[in-house]
């Protein structure tokens, strides 16, 4: 079978900066990765280009052997920040996605605000809910879209530490049962190894791959025990180790 | 006792504040340090008022001002919002146009008030269309930085559903404008009327500037300070209209100042 995402030889430059240097890497069928690296390395940048949001200067992307983000709704990104629209309730917000394909089912909305956990906040709006609220709001939405695949750019990165806890078991729950390829930016090692089968490691700018991880933890998963597990210690200690040569190497560099 | 800040005590503190503004008002000009020439006295006011009510006059001219600033008010409003959506979405415009709009924008409109008499004549026109140049660039202006200011990541957001161009206008660039829209619409009521009075003041035969100029000119300062009364009661009663339309339009932004 062909990787579902296939980055090749993907360079993107600010002007004078180079963001990314011929990155290549492929994301298979329900596969879930991770891509970790300092600050600034471009893996934000990364995911925009395969979302289509910005184009790349050299290389390129493809979705389920698509050129470029495969059009219509393939790809489901969830940004860090908040992207709900502010004026519509938190149902509308999860029919947002129905609405676009131009077929609103509010019995499929309901459901997933119950796979979320926030039946009865259905006519809430964004300003009236937590942070982690919003969030699983934002995961349903994903959800309502049901795209190929999904791009997750720090998605639990501006929560406190509690609560991303409890959303990266719920979410965590939820990919397993549906198995959607997930490219997943953050800078959260922990987070990247209790939730991937691959971790790839990013350099400091101009961000290259440096290496690759294969996560051989089994599945099902809990974060709490993968926390605890010997092998998650010695590929944390591992992947750690060059990912701390990166982020000094980052820090000396100017911005 | 009455809870602070509840309804009533609010309402009781104000009536206490009139109360007082009157009663010196009225005692400084029975006992003579104030004369009723130049400043009126409450009561000779609120007699004036009441005659002024039970005549035909009064309503008369009422009438003619708020057609006129609600008509200047609505037209500029719809036209200056169009325009702004238009520039925004045409950039050669924007870049083409930008100086005069500046120039216009930056000019005293009232300014124009003569050019527009000798054009409209004396009647309604020119006053709708003093009001008109006033809120036409208000809105204008607002709902082009609406535009300019809509949340690039709600954008990209919607676009990464495959939405289309204009399902994104619909649902994601016009309704983060309404508060643009309506903070532009707030100030824009109370200067049409402004617009209204000083058109009216310097060429007219009716509306409430008109009977202002008349009775400065017969140095009736009661009846100045019965037309100031009924301007007040209008752009007291226009402004908590339009905040009451705010509040119910934009509830999902949570409390908005309202007096």
């Amino acid at each position: 079978m062909p990787p579902k995402v296939t980055v090749s030889g993907l360079s993107i430059a600010f002007g004078p900066t180079r963001a990314l240097d011929r990155v290549s890497l492929t994301v298979n069928d329900g596969e879930f990765v991770s891509i970790v690296g300092p600050s600034g390395c471009g893996k934000s940048t990364m995911l925009n280009v395969i979302a289509g949001l910005l184009p790349p200067s050299e290389g390129g992307t493809s979705v389920a052997g698509i050129e470029g983000n495969g059009g219509g709704s393939r790809i489901g990104y969830m940004f860090q920040k908040d992207t709900l629209l502010p004026w519509a309730t938190a149902l509308d917000n999860i029919c947002l996605p129905m609405d676009v394909k131009g077929a609103r089912d509010s019995h499929k909305a309901r459901a997933l605000m119950q796979l979320v956990d926030l039946t009865g906040f259905e006519g809430h709006y964004p300003r009236q809910l937590s942070g982690g609220m919003r969030k699983r709001v934002q995961l349903a939405r994903l959800l309502a879209q049901d795209p190929e695949v999904l791009l997750m750019d720090e998605p639990f990165g501006a929560l406190d530490a509690q609560t991303r806890l409890i959303i990266q078991e719920e979410f965590l729950k939820i990919w397993e049962r549906q198995r959607k390829t997930v490219l997943f930016v953050t800078h959260d090692l922990q987070e990247a190894i209790a939730l991937s089968d691959k971790v790839v490691l990013i350099s400091a700018r101009p961000g290259r791959v440096k290496a690759t991880y294969a996560v051989d933890l089994p599945r099902p998963r809990r974060v709490d025990q993968v926390l605890a597990h010997p092998r998650f210690t010695a590929l944390f200690q591992e992947i750690w180790a060059s990912l701390k040569q990166e982020v000094l190497a980052a820090r000396e560099k100017p911005t | 006792m009455m809870a602070p800040g509840s309804r009533s005590e609010r309402w009781v503190l104000r009536l206490v504040v009139l109360a007082l503004i009157v009663l010196v008002w009225e005692g400084l000009c029975r006992i003579g340090w104030a004369s009723e020439f130049w400043v009126s006295r409450p009561f000779l006011i609120v007699e004036r008022l009441w005659e002024a009510v039970r005549s035909t006059a009064l309503w008369l001219h009422t009438g003619v001002t708020m057609i006129e600033t609600v008509s200047g008010f609505l037209l500029g409003a719809l036209a200056g919002t169009i325009a702004g959506f238009a520039l925004a979405r045409w950039r050669r415009a924007h870049v083409a146009l930008e100086p005069y709009l500046m120039g216009i924008y930056s000019l005293p409109r009232v300014a124009l008030a003569p050019l527009f008499i000798m054009w409209f004549g004396i009647g309604i026109p020119s006053k709708i269309m003093l009001a008109i140049s006033i809120v036409f660039f208000i809105l204008l202006i607002n709902t082009y930085v609406g535009v300019q200011n809509v949340d690039r990541d709600l954008v990209n957001a919607v676009k990464t559903m495959g939405a289309p161009p204009r399902f994104v206008t619909r649902r994601v660039v016009l309704p983060s404008c309404i508060p643009w829209i309506f903070s532009g619409l707030r100030i824009s009521m109370a200067l049409a009327l402004t617009a209204s009075v000083v058109g009216e003041m310097l060429a007219a035969q009716y509306g409430l500037g008109f009977m202002l100029a008349r009775a400065s000119g017969t140095f009736d300062t009661t009846g100045i300070f019965m037309v100031l009364i009924v301007l007040a009661l209008l752009a007291i009663g226009t402004y908590n209209l339009m905040a009451r339309l705010e509040k119910r339009l934009l509830h999902w932004q949570g409390e908005t100042t309202q007096i």
